[in-house]
């Protein structure tokens, strides 16, 4: 059976005396022939069949982490920074933010913007570790108890005490490519063909990690890769709740054997990490 | 649902049920002409998913419930523009063997070729956009005009173009009664 939005290759004319027929389109303009059934074949296209539900969540996280009371309301077009700065004006920042945090920050500049980030609590969302590269489960859930921003402090020490700088080191091209295919290979981040690799910090590697780097992706989106031959177990969970305590941004965490990826980005494209890899 | 008269008072709960109403309704209109403008399927997803979640933001501003259909295409013309700059924007920093066309390259996707969707591609986009705004969404020269600022002679003479391009490339293909 033919494909509903293919046509068959047979010819036709369209010199056939259907030219002739002169149509009126909505708007009172004349549609000929060639005008009607082109604008009828624009119609048929295939729907997925279950894009009305993915666009009911992706709905669905946002009316819950976008209350839009006013201050948060963001214009369409609106920078991610400009995104953060609204966010941030609902949240009161600490005023004893630990000088261990602050030192550690302010050397990194891939870094700087996460404890700010991680300090805004309104509701959160995660994603679920996947299970090896054929698939990712992913989850969601609202948090029902507000998270204490001591919590917040103390979690925010604890990953970036575990990712001292080191050095920069810049990627080559080759391995800028293979990490960019293996985001596409894990399906779960879409936008990663537009992503320019803006700027690539590789870190000293903590204690029982083998590797661990923090990548700009631009467009406000850091990747931290971990490779772990052993099982550090705060590692792990700290990551984790790192990313259910994301409220401004989306966060995602994931492992496969020794690696583990840790996505932060911004808002717009939660609905695209929520989304379960299809293909 | 009414749409009150004080987009103001909205409440997310409001502002969520008006746009799942929007999207029962036209969700495949949006992904149909995303998919138009765009010719990638998992491109119109995106867009369609961006179109909703912007709507979202402001529902409010739709007042008159006939004008739905209109400004749901509306948005997701904006939507087709900023994924072009996207797309433009990779094409600058991306070597070619970096980025793969899920949609493109393999002989069964050939076969079920879109013929009419391979026409459009061939347009620049603002011939496509002109193309489907008078044929998808059924403006007229006028209104066409208006939207994107431009001359209505503009308009006419893009779409003269475009219609010539397409009933060459479309001339061994039968088009659907």
């Amino acid at each position: 059976m033919a494909e509903p939005n293919s046509v068959d290759p047979k010819s036709i004319d369209l010199n056939h005396d259907d030219l002739n027929r002169d149509d009126l389109n909505q708007n009172g303009l004349h549609f000929d022939d060639f005008d009607r059934r082109f604008a009828g074949a624009l119609q048929d296209v295939e729907v997925p069949a279950n894009l009305h539900a993915r666009l009911q969540l992706a709905l669905q996280v946002a009316a819950h982490e976008n209350p839009l009371d006013e201050t948060c309301i963001n214009e369409v077009g609106d920078t991610a920074t400009g995104r953060m700065e609204a966010a941030h004006q609902n949240t009161a920042r600490p005023e004893t933010q630990p000088e261990e945090t602050r030192r550690i920050v302010r050397g990194n500049p891939t870094l700087q913007n996460l404890p700010n980030l991680l300090l805004n609590r309104r509701s959160a969302i995660a994603a679920a570790v996947a299970a090896g590269l054929g698939g990712v489960m992913l989850g969601y859930r609202q948090l029902t108890q507000p998270l204490s921003q001591e919590w917040l402090v103390k979690s925010t020490q604890m990953l970036l005490a575990q990712l001292p700088l080191a050095k920069w080191q810049a990627f080559d091209e080759s391995e800028a490519v293979a990490v960019k295919q293996s985001l596409l290979n894990l399906g779960f981040l879409r936008y990663v063909h537009s992503i320019a690799f803006e700027g690539e910090c590789e870190l000293q590697p903590p204690h029982n990690v083998q590797r661990a780097r923090a990548i700009n992706l631009g467009n406000d989106m850091v990747l931290l890769e971990l490779r772990i031959d052993r099982g550090v177990q705060n590692v792990g969970s700290t990551l984790n709740e790192l990313a259910w305590s994301r409220s401004d941004s989306a966060a995602y965490a994931m492992s496969s054997g020794n690696t583990t990826l840790v996505f932060t980005g911004p808002t717009n494209i939660r609905g695209h990490i929520l989304r379960a890899r299809t293909t | 649902m009414a749409i009150a008269d004080s987009p103001a008072k909205w409440t997310a709960q409001q502002r969520h049920a008006r746009t799942n109403q929007l999207m029962a309704c036209h969700h495949e209109l949006v992904f149909r002409y995303a998919y138009r403008l765009t010719g990638c399927r998992s491109s119109a997803e995106d867009i369609s998913q961006e179109v909703f979640l912007r709507a979202f933001k402001s529902v409010e501003q739709l007042r008159d419930p006939r004008a739905e259909r209109g400004w749901l295409l509306t948005i997701t013309r904006n939507e087709f523009a900023r994924w072009c700059r996207l797309a433009a924007a990779q094409r600058a920093t991306s070597t070619t063997d970096d980025v793969a066309d899920p949609e493109a390259g393999n002989e069964q996707d050939l076969e079920r070729r879109d013929w009419v969707q391979a026409a459009l591609d061939q347009l620049e986009p603002e011939f496509r956009s002109v193309v489907l705004m008078f044929y998808f969404e059924q403006l007229s020269y006028t209104e066409i005009a208006e939207s994107l600022e431009i001359p209505m002679g503009t308009v006419m003479s893009r779409l003269s173009r475009a219609k010539s391009h397409l009933k060459r490339s479309l001339s061994a293909v039968a088009l659907p009664q």
